[in-house]
Formats: C-alpha cells, structure tokens, sequence
C-alpha cells in the first residue's frame, strides 16, 4: 500500500490488544472507515470517463497504472448530499476478493489502529440500508467513524441499479 | 500488438467514443438540423439520430453539418451524427469494462473502453444502440 498521502497513527495500543487498522475519510461532513487491508494506493481526484447507462453509483471509469478501474461515489451509494469536489477529494484505490475498485472519497485522513474492543455497534437509530454496510462504529477524537464492512459494500454495489 | 485501424474515433460536442468500423456501412456528411438525406439501400429514408444527447444529456452538436455513422439494420438504416470521426491512435488498445460496472449498465451499449496513452475512451456498440433506438422511439426526440 502507498503511504505517501497519509500518516501511520501515533496512537496504536500495546501489541498485545487485537487492533485492526483502518483507513478514516470523509464523505460529506461525515467520517467514515474502511479497513486497510483493501487499500492498495491513494491518489489525488482526477477525471473520470463517464460511460453510458451506468448507475450514479458507478459514474465511470479510471486509467490506474494500466488497468481499468469502475469509480464508486460512495456518497451515492449510503444517500449522503454530493457536494462539489474539492482539491481535497481523493481516489481510494481498493482490492476486496475479485474487485477492484476506485472509491471517491471527500477527503483522506489518517490511517489508525483501533482495539477490536472499541468498535461498537451500529447505532438502532440509523437508516437500516446504511446500517447494513456497516461493521460498526468507533469514537476517535471526538468524532464518531462509521467503519465499512467491505463484504457488505461491495455485494450492495453488485445489487445496486 | 493488435491492429487498431478497424477502431475508429467518434466526437460528439463534448465527448469522444471509440467504436468499430465494421458496425458502419459508411460515413457521409449530413445537415446537423435535417439529418441524412437521401434513400438507403432498400429505398427507405435514413433515421437520423444525434449519438451525443442519446449517450450524455446537454451533449448537443453546434456545427451546422456533421458526420452520419450509417448503421444498417433489417428493415431501416440509422444515421447516428457526430461531430468528427478520426483514426484511433496506434498505441491504443481496447480492454473490456470491469466486470463491476458492465453488469450495472442500463444499456449495453459499453462494451470496453480504448486505452492510449493521451487517452481513456468508452467503446461503444454501435449495433446495440441502434436497436434500442428502433426499440424506443422516444429516444429519437
């Protein structure tokens, strides 16, 4: 994985507490996660190939070091506002079993270590549609993170039309 | 490396397409506002068709003449217009769409997208829009 857009965390717990690592970004005004394990690089937003009759989801495709990649606006897929992008929106870069994919994100933070024990669950009161494309969601500085189930994500894009 | 002179480059007023050569009979000059003139093979008038606002809304040619793709069908000839049409590059090489998004399009009119190195390109099928157009009528409006 490229570490040349973001800092490792200086806050990882002793080795012995189960951790996993997570990628933070933002969607909207809202924080996110996915785990890091699914990220190969990051890259700077760059302009994508609309391609006919695919889904706002899948608004087009990307040239990534000679493979072709489908671009996942996640903001579309969880229903969030899709503000203009900035010179902050980034090009998340993943592989999760047979897919590979570009997530736009708004923006990319840090990468951190989290105890498995921090996780908690999906907050009852949120949308079940969103919820379901969760594993959970953690406290880190005083802001709340919604952490992606990549599982979940990826089959609700192979459903979505 | 594979033979790109039977991919041809289509321009519409704000995008580019790739395409193959062998979906076309031929490509004639037409009026932007009166379509293909003339008769088809089988005596029939061409249906013309802008190919830009049928593929991305507000993608609208403003030249007064443009080129005619013209797609034969069973029974009726399609002229889809486009601004320009050139010669794919020489680099260019055609890679099919991730099998993520093919599944998810309304309409297969993507069949893979042409790579060079100045340029990321959709290729369309031709064939495949035409008969949605005959399909749809709607869509000539």
């Amino acid at each position: 994985m490229s570490t040349s857009e973001f800092v490792y965390s200086r806050t990882a717990p002793p080795a012995e507490i189960p951790t996993l690592n997570w990628l933070f970004f933002l969607l909207s005004s809202e924080h996110y996660a996915i785990l890091s394990p699914s990220v190969r690089e990051i890259t700077r937003y760059r302009q994508v190939t609309p391609v006919p009759g695919a889904p706002a989801v899948l608004p087009g495709v990307i040239n990534h070091r000679g493979q072709i990649l489908p671009v996942v606006d996640l903001r579309v897929l969880i229903g969030l506002h899709e503000d203009d992008l900035t010179r902050a929106a980034r090009l998340v870069i993943v592989q999760h079993n047979d897919v590979d994919a570009a997530l736009l994100v708004d923006a990319v933070f840090d990468l951190v270590t989290l105890p498995i024990g921090a996780i908690e669950p999906v907050p009852a009161g949120l949308d079940p549609a969103r919820g379901a494309l969760l594993r959970g969601v953690a406290q880190h500085e005083d802001q709340t993170i919604a952490l992606f189930e990549m599982d979940a994500l990826i089959t609700r894009l192979r459903e979505y039309s | 490396m594979p033979d790109t002179s039977a991919i041809l480059i289509a321009s519409t007023a704000q995008r580019r397409y790739a395409f193959a050569r062998g979906d076309v009979m031929s490509i004639r000059l037409a009026s932007t506002e009166d379509g293909l003139a003339g008769l088809d093979e089988r005596g029939q008038p061409f249906i013309s068709v802008q190919l830009g606002p049928l593929l991305a809304a507000g993608d609208r040619s403003t030249l007064p003449r443009q080129r005619a793709l013209v797609v034969p069908m069973r029974r009726r000839s399609i002229a889809l217009l486009v601004d320009q049409v050139d010669q794919a590059p020489a680099d260019a090489r055609v890679l099919p769409l991730p099998e993520l998004l093919r599944t998810r399009l309304a309409q297969p009119w993507a069949t893979g997208v042409l790579v060079s190195e100045d340029a990321l390109l959709v290729q369309l099928d031709l064939r495949a829009i035409v008969r949605s157009v005959l399909a749809a009528p709607s869509r000539l409006s």
